[in-house]
């Protein structure tokens, strides 16, 4: 070899005779594929037409769902209820006892509206303490009285219920003639009877529904007893609630 | 000659920003040199997984590319470390010959000499020498593939192989002084 050509890190002699053995390259295959990938790496990727529309829409789309919903939640919770104070239901009651009334055969005249006021002032007085004493509302079992009143007035058409007495005696079932009620109604009258045993006994002995017989009949004997102002203050009391029915089993005055 | 817009660097870069043509060019430049660096180090079948695996890191790697080194020592840094990764998890491990004060490089014995009447062919003098070449010892032998085939300079191949530049020109020397002894030449 030429000394000329060579030093101690390089040898031009021995470089020449390696380049003559470069003849060895990658198989086609490694090319194309290493090729492939690289081209794909920076490829662009095709721009999907459904994803960005999706993803444009997706979140206005839920929310307003959501808020639909929550409106139609709101408002079937409203109308059931679920939102009202206990007075509420006393009101409608106060209501419907009114109508009741005025739709009665006997009851051919308008109400007094001196009546309504102090009806509608005791059914709202009553309501105030029904919500004070609320919630736990205890299972309710009817009283003998109030099934006795019940029945007669959805058989005989009984005049009038008291509006003192109605939110207790109001039929807790719609009779069969009439259009069913709606759902939530009927969970409203529920409500208000299972309200019902919260009251003191003396509120509800004085809300205890008498028919007018009986009711005649303590009046007699109260007056047999002698107890005559005690009879004529029942007397008028009658006569406020009944004012049409006939005084004919009515003992005169001793 | 290379101008500015070709050299290896820019073509990375326009690689870099989805130009896939400049990758092509950058392959064809460089596909032989790194495929035979990696046939003469490791033998053909491995050889062609890690020339693979050398040009597929670099495509990952694309995006995170500065001009900081030459191209070809940034390619080379990879395909060495791919290299020892497959030297450790063969059943020799990590040659000897990596240790940067390797004894045993002065106790090697040096190939038969081969007769000069028997070399006359120039073609059969390329296959003794490659043959020689598959004699060195490793990290000899990269040594001066990474001179004779990417051709870098010493600091180039210090900096691929994770070395300094004593080393690298300790192991071009030792290298040499074999294949000129195994070639018949004065070593």
């Amino acid at each position: 070899m030429n000394d000329d050509r060579r030093d101690e890190l390089h040898d031009a002699s021995l470089s020449e005779l390696y380049r003559e053995t470069r003849t060895v390259d990658p198989p086609a295959w490694l090319d194309r594929g290493i090729l492939d990938a690289a081209r794909s790496a920076v490829a662009p990727r095709p721009p999907s037409r459904l994803k960005p529309r999706n993803s444009r829409w997706r979140v206005p789309l839920a929310l307003a769902a959501t808020v639909v919903l929550t409106a139609g939640v709101l408002r079937m919770a409203d109308e059931a209820g679920e939102f009202r104070l206990y007075s509420a239901p006393a009101q409608s009651k106060i209501e419907s006892a009114a109508k009741a009334e005025s739709a009665a055969p006997g009851n051919t005249r308008p109400l007094p509206a001196e009546r309504d006021r102090s009806a509608a002032s005791e059914a709202s007085s009553r309501a105030a303490v029904l919500s004070a004493e609320v919630p736990p509302p205890a299972p309710a079992i009817p009283s003998q009285d109030a099934i006795k009143e019940e029945m007669l007035s959805g058989s005989l058409a009984q005049p009038a219920v008291p509006a003192a007495a109605a939110p207790a005696a109001a039929p807790a079932k719609p009779a069969a003639s009439q259009p069913q009620a709606p759902v939530f109604e009927a969970k409203k009258e529920d409500r208000l009877k299972q309200s019902a045993p919260m009251e003191s006994p003396a509120r509800r002995e004085l809300r205890a529904d008498r028919s007018p017989e009986q009711w005649l009949e303590d009046i007699n004997q109260l007056r047999r007893q002698g107890r005559t102002a005690e009879a004529d203050a029942r007397l008028a009391e009658f006569r406020r609630r009944y004012p049409h029915y006939p005084l004919d089993a009515l003992e005169s005055p001793r | 000659m290379r101008t500015d817009d070709d050299a290896d660097e820019t073509l990375m870069l326009r690689y870099r920003s989805g130009d896939a043509g400049a990758f092509e060019r950058l392959y064809a430049r460089h596909k032989g040199p790194l495929y035979r660096y990696l046939l003469r180090q490791c033998g053909q079948p491995a050889a062609e997984e890690l020339f693979q695996d050398v040009w597929l890191k670099l495509i990952a790697a694309r995006a995170g590319y500065t001009v900081q080194a030459q191209f070809a020592t940034w390619l080379y840094r990879i395909a060495h470390n791919r290299v020892v990764d497959h030297y450790r998890a063969s059943a020799r491990g990590l040659p000897l010959s990596y240790a940067d004060d390797c004894p045993e490089w002065a106790n090697i014995p040096a190939p038969d000499a081969v007769q000069p009447e028997n070399q006359d062919e120039r073609r059969r003098q390329s296959e003794q020498l490659l043959a020689l070449l598959a004699d060195l010892p490793e990290a000899q032998r990269e040594a001066l593939l990474l001179k004779e085939e990417a051709g870098l300079s010493l600091d180039a191949i210090a900096q691929a192989t994770g070395t300094g530049r004593e080393t690298v020109k300790s192991r071009l020397r030792y290298a040499l002084a074999r294949l000129r002894q195994g070639l018949g030449g004065p070593s």
